[in-house]
């Protein structure tokens, strides 16, 4: 469970974030939806610590942490992140890469001895499991497709054994197929796992088909926070003004139909 | 305007003066190309008249004498040895300096300014200049030579490792960051794998320029090769001469083959 209370971001006089507030419940998957520029990056890199908001808090786990001390490890767990560009080491191994999940509480001597605690490479081989990655724990990185290199991002944030995973655009840079491959993974760990997710979109469809919660995000603000089903025409076109998509309004019929939440056929790819 | 079915294509100056300040821009560099050459003494006459100068001591060196390379083994060995420990301890010495040199890992634009400017220093003394405080300081011997192209080797060997390492993908260094993981460990397993490959590639160039700079080091008595070409033209021996020169060639053309080889195979 986290959550986030008045956050603000502004750079210079340009306000990104105003007055953010929103919880995500444990096990919850959360899309935030927005137009490039809208600041969900923003928000997120704010979440983690990798840019420092202007003001508000988080509450991990029934504790509050300042804007101040968000992404200290001493004071709060970890909210682990995943990015657009998979951001992996490509020379280094899968497994490495996974470790660096790991490394915050590894001894520099150690680590550069590329001594692990057992502990840590059974975390670590645990998290590529789930993605169903073990078997290519001795690769190296850029051996891997696409698609294959954001699932060992996904085990990277789990291995750190994350209360929150945030993903920034995740699969942005993926085909159609790979996109939801690589999302039902996502999907399939926060139910198992408990771990929330709040998940970074611009496709309408993916954030229909894999969101629990929508969060719309325009100009900086919350302009819709429900259920994919309480959608409507008119709030998408709010969160993106001026798009003309004939397709929308189709998507939106169609998907009231055939939703099938709970558990997607994508599990079983997952587990295959 | 077409002459004899050509036509001059050539866009016009863009400048205020057009065509008058490309022509005012001519005559100053040639009037300062002048100038400096009457400073350079440069005399076509000269070089004429010492052509045959030229010809007369190329003639005494031939045929080179081989049998003096029954001396020269040693001192070819000895300025490969002196470039090879020059490049590792010019690497060591570079590699403290090269991380604060570096724009994106320094912690202070100041620190990145000072180190660039004490890497500059290092390169900018010529190798014989390092070499001849060093022989003064520590006496004759090839550990002399070392040291110098170690200082010399250190100054290029940091800056090109600081440039590799700003040309890194920031990526993984944020995803490291968002990790809590720390600086130094960030070093080890996020930037260092990203440079190793470039970096090598610089050190193995190194060692080629090292092998090349060796070869004279011996000139001011800082051990190698370069002595017995020196002593032996001041005896007038220059046969011995020639073999020295035929000896160093073969030395820096074999570096660079093999240097050039691995670095293909880096990359």
């Amino acid at each position: 469970m986290i959550e986030v209370r008045n956050l603000a971001k502004a750079y210079g006089k340009r306000t990104v974030l105003h007055d953010i507030s929103l919880s995500v419940r444990a096990g919850e998957f959360l899309v935030v939806l927005g137009p490039s520029g809208a600041g969900k990056s923003t928000l997120l890199r704010c979440l983690n610590g990798l840019i420092h908001a202007d003001k508000g808090s988080i509450v991990i786990d029934g504790k509050v942490v300042n804007v101040g001390d968000i992404g200290n490890r001493e004071k709060q767990r970890p909210i682990a992140m995943i990015f657009q560009q998979h951001n992996l080491v490509k020379r280094l191994s899968v497994l490495k890469n996974v470790l660096v999940g790991r490394m915050a509480g590894v001894s520099s001597l150690l680590a550069l001895l590329q001594l692990f605690r057992d502990e840590d490479v059974e975390i670590a081989l645990d998290a590529l499991r789930q993605v169903d990655l073990e078997h290519k724990a001795e690769m190296r990185a850029d051996q891997l497709s696409g698609g294959e290199q954001q699932r060992v991002g996904i085990a990277r944030a789990l291995a750190q054994r994350p209360a929150v995973i945030l993903a920034d655009e995740p699969v942005a840079s993926l085909d159609p197929k790979t996109s939801r491959v690589v999302l039902g993974f996502l999907q399939r760990i926060c139910k198992e796992t408990g771990i929330s997710v709040i998940c970074n979109l611009h496709q309408v469809e993916y954030a229909l088909e894999f969101g629990e919660r929508i969060v719309g995000l325009s100009g900086g603000n919350i302009i819709f926070d429900d259920t994919p089903d309480k959608l409507t025409l008119d709030t998408i076109h709010r969160i993106y003004p001026g798009l003309e998509d004939p397709g929308m309004e189709r998507l939106l019929r169609t998907d009231r139909k055939t939703k099938p939440q709970a558990v997607p056929p994508l599990a079983r790819v997952a587990t295959a | 305007m077409t002459v004899l079915g050509m036509r001059f294509v050539v866009t016009p100056p863009s400048g205020r003066l057009g065509w008058w300040g490309i022509g005012i821009a001519g005559a100053l560099a040639a009037v300062a190309l002048w100038w400096t050459a009457r400073g350079a003494q440069i005399n076509m006459e000269n070089l004429a008249r010492g052509l045959p100068y030229m010809w007369d001591f190329l003639s005494r060196m031939m045929p080179p004498n081989f049998g003096f390379m029954n001396k020269l083994w040693n001192a070819a060995f000895e300025s490969l040895y002196v470039a090879i420990w020059g490049t590792i301890f010019g690497v060591f010495l570079a590699l403290p300096f090269c991380f604060f040199a570096a724009r994106n890992l320094s912690p202070h634009p100041a620190v990145f300014h000072f180190m660039r400017q004490v890497l500059n220093c290092m390169r900018g003394i010529n190798e014989i200049i390092l070499a001849l405080i060093f022989v003064a300081a520590i006496g004759l011997g090839p550990f002399a030579g070392v040291l110098a192209l170690a200082v010399h080797g250190a100054g290029m060997l940091g800056k090109f490792f600081a440039e590799a390492i700003e040309d890194i993908d920031n990526g993984p260094i944020e995803a490291f960051r968002s990790a809590g993981v720390g600086r130094f460990k960030t070093v080890v397993f996020g930037v260092l794998p990203q440079v190793l490959p470039q970096w090598l590639g610089t050190i193995f160039y190194r060692l080629e320029t090292n092998v090349r700079q060796a070869t004279v080091l011996g000139m001011v008595g800082a051990g190698g090769i370069g002595f017995e070409l020196i002593s032996s033209m001041k005896l007038f021996q220059y046969q011995d001469t020639a073999m020295c020169i035929l000896v160093i060639l073969a030395m820096v053309l074999a570096t660079d083959l093999i240097s050039s080889r691995i670095r293909a195979m880096i990359r």
